[in-house]
Parts: C-alpha cells; structure tokens; sequence
C-alpha cells in the first residue's frame, strides 16, 4: 500500500470551501466550518491541510475556556502565554496581523458552551486580524452555531463531509493499491464499508496481498472466503462469498 | 602568512531552512502526537513534492530525535497490513519545542531552532541535555 494522501471529493469540496474563503467579499467572513458524521475523514482531511499549509492546529476539549484556549494558541505559537488577559490577548494578536497563520480548531462543539465563549474569543482575534479560521465537527453543530448569529454571519464555506462515493472508492483503489483493482470488487468495497474510508482501505490491503500471490488484476472472485473487513457497527465481518456458477 | 580561502570564523546562528519535508513532518508530530512513519509521509508529502525516498528520510529524523528524547517509541505497534508482518512502529511527541522544526545534525545531536539550542542524545536514560 502507497502511503498517499488521497484528494477525494471531500477535500476538493473542503478546497473549495477555502478558496471561498480566501476570496471573500466581506473581509469579517474569515470562517470555514467542516461537519459530517464519524468515518468521513474530517480529521484526516483537516489535518493534511494544516500541514501543507503550516496552521496552528487545536484540538478544543471539555471545559475549554477563552483564557485556555488563548494559553494553548500562545504555546503552538511559540510565545509567551503568562501575564494577564488583556497582555496575553495582544500579544497574540500582533503575532496573528504578523504572520497571517491560519488557525484550525477541531471538535468545535466543545467552544460551544457558556453561551459559544471560546468561539466569541476566536471571532475577537478572527474579526481584527482577518485571520483563516477552519472549525471541525459533527452535525451536531449545525443547529447550535445558527444560534449565535454574529458567530454564524462570519462563516463564508459550511462544507459537509459525506460518505466516500463509488467513484472516491475506485480512486483510493488507483492511487493507494499496487495492484489493479477490478470494478466489482471496487463495488463490493463500497457497499460493503458504507463509504467509510477507513474500511476500504482495510479491504485494499486485503486485496493487495492477494494480487501480489496472483500478480494480476484482483476480481472479487479472487477474494472469495476472504475476510475483507470488520464493522465495528454491526460487528461482523465483511466476507466474500463464493459466486454463483454463471455469476 | 598566505591569505586562507574560507570563512574565518562562524557566520552565527545554524541556518535553517523551514517549509522542507521535515519541517512538515514535524507539523505532522504536534497534531497528530502519536503516529506511525506512515502517517508523516502521508501527511507531510504533497502531490508536487518530488522528494526522492521520504520513508528513509523520515526515518533517519525520527531516529534523531528519539535519540535526543523529543520522541518515544511506543511498546505498541500498529495493528499489521498482513499476516506476516508486525505492525509499524508508533511514537508518542513527547516533548514539543516549538513552532520551527529541530534540525537533526549530522555529526548527531538536534539543533532546536526555538531555543537556538543543540540537544544531545540521552545516553543511559539520563535526560536530554543542553548544549550551546
């Protein structure tokens, strides 16, 4: 298997949500919000981004407060975090004007509590440097980010991330295999994993190691009896069964 | 005394060069703190970088560092790909210096750039120490 980050319609989307971002018409709307359900990749997208783009990446937690996450940005950011608030808040600011570094918050929905606090503070710094700010989280968010909306107003890309398609299996098929993959067994792939990413990939190294034995095409015929991956939902595995003559 | 080509003495600080494949693989370590080599290459590698071998490469800076105590290996690897393997290893950043990507040197040790110091390998399990 090629250790490869794949661009999969998620990210393109996510892209393009930036790129709406960055080319905004109100210079306040600096915010990007990611959300979806467990399994689509958010974190793995996001933190591919925050790599290539050399952003500060925080992780909220339970009980975040504006004086922690102001204490945790000013750590990433390499200064110093003691003295009061008010010191603390524009030394963070001059280094944000500064440097222009985007900032990535993932599990948003713990900035949300004590009437969305953390994310107040964010917009501060958001609002007066113009600053990139991607949020990440589930759908929950949705409905309670639309309650606050000064905080709402400032988004300018809500991007969804959904289950991986047909067609992003048959990519992470092409690009992470080093074997030819057939399309029914990409087919079974995606119906079996749901459009979990992490799934398929499971059954990609399966099929993998069968193609390196057969050094040829992998068909789903060739996986029969084969365990191609566990659902941890339903908490079975996923095999194949043998075909039916004249299948 | 004939006038010797070359530096007299040295420039000052160590030149580091950022936006390197390191300096994105230690991105990689602050998110993601424990990883595999795997992880960093896939993270750290951009569809137009033409890095020639980033497994050996990452590989050799991982080592440095857990020479110097930045990192520690994990007693768990990951779960294996297939049947006869063990599983990649896994490292947990244990110590993290800052914004700028520690230089590992060649001739050992790790310059870290934000305390424009030179950390050197632990030896005996005694803590990384200083170096000017």
């Amino acid at each position: 298997m090629k250790d490869l980050f794949v661009k999969t319609s998620n990210y393109v989307a996510f892209e393009a949500g930036i790129n709406k971002a960055l080319s905004r018409g109100a210079l306040e709307a600096t915010n990007v919000l990611v959300f979806g359900p467990p399994g689509t990749g958010k974190t793995e997208n996001i933190d591919y981004w925050a790599v290539q783009n050399d952003a500060i990446h925080l992780r909220a937690n339970e009980g975040w407060t504006p004086r922690q996450f102001m204490k945790e940005l000013a750590t990433k950011a390499g200064i110093d975090s003691t003295g009061s608030a008010h010191a603390l808040f524009e030394r963070l600011l001059s280094y944000m004007v500064g440097t222009g570094t985007p900032l990535v918050i993932d599990e948003v929905n713990f900035c949300l509590a004590d009437n969305a606090a953390v994310m107040e503070k964010i917009r501060d710094f958001s609002d007066r440097t113009e600053t990139l700010v991607v949020y990440a989280g589930d759908e929950r968010v949705i409905p309670k980010i639309g309650r606050h909306a000064q905080i709402a107003s400032r988004f300018a890309a809500v991007v969804e991330f959904k289950m991986a398609t047909l067609a992003d299996v048959r990519q992470l098929c092409d690009e992470l295999a080093e074997v030819q993959i057939a399309d029914d067994l990409v087919g079974y792939l995606h119906h079996q994993s749901g459009g979990r990413v992490r799934n398929v990939i499971d059954g990609i190294a399966v099929a993998e190691r069968i193609g390196k034995k057969t050094s040829g095409r992998v068909a789903l015929a060739d996986c029969e009896g084969m365990e191609m991956m566990f659902d941890w939902q339903t908490r079975r595995s996923a095999v194949v069964k043998p075909m039916r003559k004249g299948a | 005394m004939p006038n010797k080509p070359g530096p007299k003495r040295p420039h000052g600080l160590p030149h580091v060069i950022q936006g390197t494949l390191r300096q994105k693989a230690w991105r990689a370590m602050q998110i993601k703190r424990k990883f595999t080599l795997a992880d960093l290459v896939r993270n750290a590698l951009a569809e137009e970088d033409a890095a020639r071998d980033p497994h050996n490469n990452l590989r050799r800076y991982v080592k440095a560092l857990t020479k110097v105590g930045v990192l520690h290996e994990m007693p768990r690897r990951a779960a294996p790909a297939s049947p006869t393997s063990n599983g990649e290893k896994r490292w947990l950043l244990v110590r993290d210096l800052g914004r700028l990507a520690p230089v590992a040197r060649m001739n050992g040790g790790v310059y870290d750039p934000n305390s424009e110091k030179t950390l050197v390998e632990i030896v005996g399990g005694a803590e990384a120490s200083h170096a000017e």
